[in-house]
């Protein structure tokens, strides 16, 4: 007898307005929302306006299959807000985000849902929460990913890109591999494209980065035996693998950061992190999983030396090595 | 599923936290049980289960047969439910490997629900009373049990929660009733930092709407069912009553007021079998430690703060609502009262054996001077001063007698033993258990020496 920890979580969320209901309660669709249903979707349009001159296109593809419907809950629960925060702390005022939730095609009701690019949270939240967790998942080890980054590639259009050449960023969740081929029978009954034939993946990942920057978030390292392999074969550095599905939020927005230069290199993004109150722990897992990139970037923090181009010796010169001290007395 | 049909009641006979837990667990394993039924208390309870590979879970409202698979619990019309502790005490039991616990659940129409209200309303209650504690598990179920009582047609019972709409009508009520009957105690834990969450329930109007909506994810139409249902299940195999706290808490046989708000005797376990016709065998077991134990606030005769070290209590800790855990001299009074109230047991079995030591304190008498407010105790010979058994009240419901017990208690010296158990733990545990039966004239057919169901002996 004598236990009240179970009652004294189990109240706690009623008091602030979505803490903690549960997972079926932020997300209440039944079934594909209509409005986020891909069926004849001509255009997902990321628009410049009066209000947001610079508009840059976001897109968050998110895994709603299984353990991984942890994102978008995370998100809507803290996420949208500080994401926000942290783009405009990063310089980066006109941000558009789109949502859309990833299952199975061969098996979920809803394997594609697609909201639309907004810039103010109230309606991003909206068609994050409409987006049903189906909580599926098929085939072990796939998951569609190929159809929303094909759906990224071929029907969304960006004034970021279209004006300014300027690539929005796409970022999607998983912790399963894509199918080879984006399926001609699938995209027909999903969207209504006819297709003469089905596509490799890969061609859907070079169509989908002439406009966007695509990352793949694997969300803790347990998962990325999984699939990692697999998508580094597909987008090489751009797959981040987190510490932990709570680090989504920072990692995406400091990517967005680092590639803007609003962030100047992993040092500064140290400080911001350490300003924004993230601790230690937080911190460290945050800039592990960006560091490889931001290499990539030359944004690492690392020193680097200028290096003269010397040519190979040949035949018998010199080697070109050096030594870097004069000897004593000579 | 077993040919035969029998019902096995789990009781504590003391004030709880003996090892029903771990019992019943056992209990299920050796007679394939196929559903463990939860008759009294709720959401309150906690019986703490070790498995053989090390999983540890606290039971709540979950009966303590879940970790076998395939085990059901259904709690009845009788218990006081928590839907949202139930919702969480099943992430718990996810996290230890049991995924889909919830969907073996069922819940008696009739069973009272604590709504957030209730919980928040027992919680100021206790922080008004300051230093006067009862020793609530602040979970709510006292509050819920009397606000029934008070307000019969406005109760929420689980039926109700089947229709949204009517539901948050009703915990709306609710919340407007006890805010009311809360107006002096809203203003003497006003200062109170502890009391600032529970005080929130009541200033916030969105909490019923939030609160039905997530009532909904334990899916109530799939958990709530009539009486009738049971009856079937009894009659298809084995079934557990697992009981919750003990019978020296009960609400009309515990020592006022520091007792609890339900039945804790065999009693509503035996009129559920009646009421279903049941005509199999039914086996009432009472447990007892090998030790005597109290968690939170009321009287404890034998309390004895230095046996603590020796007495190591890994799931019982002194955190929340309750107050400390206290130990004491295993307490043959006390023992016999909770027998004599719950009109006796088919056989006990004695948890906590692996503590005994070579030399164990225990008691089978107190010493008390003669005075007035007498009759409650029963001395030896008349005018002695020594008291060998608590007299029960001559009613069923007598708290005006259970008020006086608890006054004479407090004049009562426990007279301590020391058994004599020798270093070899087998002869210990046999020489104690021998006592324990001349003692409490009950058979003592479970011996516990751990918290897996691999520690349990059953014995002749």
């Amino acid at each position: 007898m004598g236990y009240g920890s179970y009652s004294s979580q189990a109240h706690e969320a009623l008091i602030q307005a979505r803490g903690t209901l549960s997972r079926q309660v932020l997300f209440r669709q039944e079934r594909c929302h209509p409005l986020m249903d891909p069926r004849g979707v001509n255009w997902r349009e990321s628009r410049d306006s009066e209000v947001h001159p610079t508009s840059l296109g976001i897109i968050f593809a998110l895994d709603v299959t299984g353990s991984m419907g942890d994102i978008p809950e995370l998100l809507a629960r803290r996420g949208l807000p500080s994401f926000m925060r942290a783009l405009l702390d990063a310089g980066v005022t006109d941000s558009q985000v789109l949502f859309m939730a990833v299952g199975d095609a061969n098996s979920d009701r809803a394997p594609l849902q697609v909201g639309q690019f907004e810039s103010n949270e109230r309606q991003m939240d909206q068609w994050l929460t409409s987006s049903f967790l189906e909580g599926g998942g098929g085939t072990p080890g796939h998951e569609s990913y190929e159809l929303a980054m094909y759906f990224a590639a071929r029907h969304t259009d960006l004034d970021c890109f279209r004006k300014r050449d300027r690539r929005g960023y796409f970022f999607m969740t998983g912790d399963e591999r894509p199918y080879p081929f984006v399926s001609h029978a699938q995209v027909a009954a999903l969207m209504g494209d006819g297709l003469e034939k089905d596509l490799p993946v890969q061609q859907v990942v070079d169509e989908l980065q002439r406009a966007f920057e695509p990352f793949f978030l694997i969300p803790d390292l347990a998962r990325r035996r999984n699939c990692e392999r697999y998508w580094r074969e597909l987008l090489g550095d751009r797959v981040i693998c987190l510490e932990e599905p709570g680090d989504c939020v920072d990692v995406t927005s400091s990517l967005v950061g680092l590639c803007e230069g609003a962030i100047a290199d992993i040092d500064a993004l140290a400080r911001h992190l350490e300003r924004e109150g993230r601790d230690r722990s937080r911190r460290g897992a945050v800039i592990r999983a960006l560091t490889p990139f931001a290499a990539t970037l030359g944004r690492d923090g690392t020193p680097r030396p200028r290096l003269e181009d010397e040519h190979l010796p040949i035949d018998d010169a010199t080697s070109g090595h050096q030594r870097l001290a004069p000897r004593d007395g000579r | 599923m077993s040919a035969s049909r029998a019902a096995h009641i789990v009781v504590d006979l003391g004030f709880g936290d003996a090892g029903k837990g771990t019992l019943t667990d056992w209990l299920t394993r050796r007679h394939d049980a196929r559903l463990v039924v939860r008759f009294n208390g709720g959401a309150q309870a906690g019986h703490n289960v070790v498995t053989e590979d090390g999983r540890h879970h606290t039971f709540s409202q979950f009966g303590a047969g879940t970790f076998v698979p395939g085990v059901w619990t259904h709690l009845a019309r009788s218990t006081v439910f928590h839907p949202l502790a139930l919702r969480v005490e099943a992430r718990y039991l996810a996290e230890r490997g049991v995924p889909e616990a919830l969907s073996r659940v069922t819940v008696s129409e009739r069973a009272r629900v604590i709504t957030p209200f209730h919980q928040a309303a027992g919680r100021l209650r206790e922080l008004a009373r300051g230093d006067a504690r009862h020793g609530t598990c602040g979970v709510g179920v006292g509050e819920t049990v009397r606000d029934a009582l008070a307000h019969p047609g406005d109760t929420v019972l689980a039926g109700d929660l089947r229709d949204a709409g009517g539901l948050v009508r009703k915990a709306r009520a609710a919340q407007e009733r006890l805010r009311g009957e809360l107006e002096e105690v809203l203003r003497v834990t006003g200062s109170l930092p502890d009391a600032a969450p529970e005080r929130a329930m009541f200033e916030d109007s969105g909490v019923s709407a939030r609160w039905v909506e997530a009532v909904g994810t334990i899916e109530p139409l799939h958990r709530v069912v009539a009486d009738e249902w049971l009856g079937p299940r009894l009659r298809a195999g084995t079934t557990l009553f697992e009981g919750a706290q003990g019978v020296l808490l009960d609400e009309w046989r515990g020592f006022h007021p520091h007792t609890t708000w339900s039945t804790c005797t065999f009693e509503p376990a035996l009129s559920l079998l009646r009421e279903h016709g049941f005509d199999g065998e039914v086996h009432r077991l009472g447990v007892l430690r090998a030790h005597a134990t109290r968690h939170g606030e009321g009287p404890f005769p034998t309390e004895d703060a230095s046996l603590a070290p020796s007495l190591p209590e890994p799931h019982n800790g002194a955190d929340g609502w309750q107050g400390g855990f206290r130990v004491g001299a295993f307490d043959a009074v006390l023992g016999r009262y909770a027998l004599d109230v719950s009109g006796g047991v088919d056989a006990l079995a004695v948890t906590h054996l692996d503590r005994l030591s070579s030399r164990w304190p225990v008691c089978d008498a107190y010493r008390a001077a003669l005075g007035h407010e007498d009759s409650p105790l029963v001395r030896e010979a008349p005018g002695s001063e020594r008291i060998t058994a608590l007299r029960p009240s001559t009613s069923e419901r007598d708290l005006d007698w259970q008020a006086r017990l608890t006054r004479a208690l407090a004049r009562c010296v426990p007279e301590r033993r020391t058994l004599e158990l020798g270093e070899d733990p087998d002869v210990r545990v046999e020489r104690f258990l021998g006592w324990v039966e001349a003692a409490l004239g009950a058979r003592v057919t479970v011996a516990s020496r751990g918290p897996t169901a691999g520690d349990k002996q059953s014995r002749g």
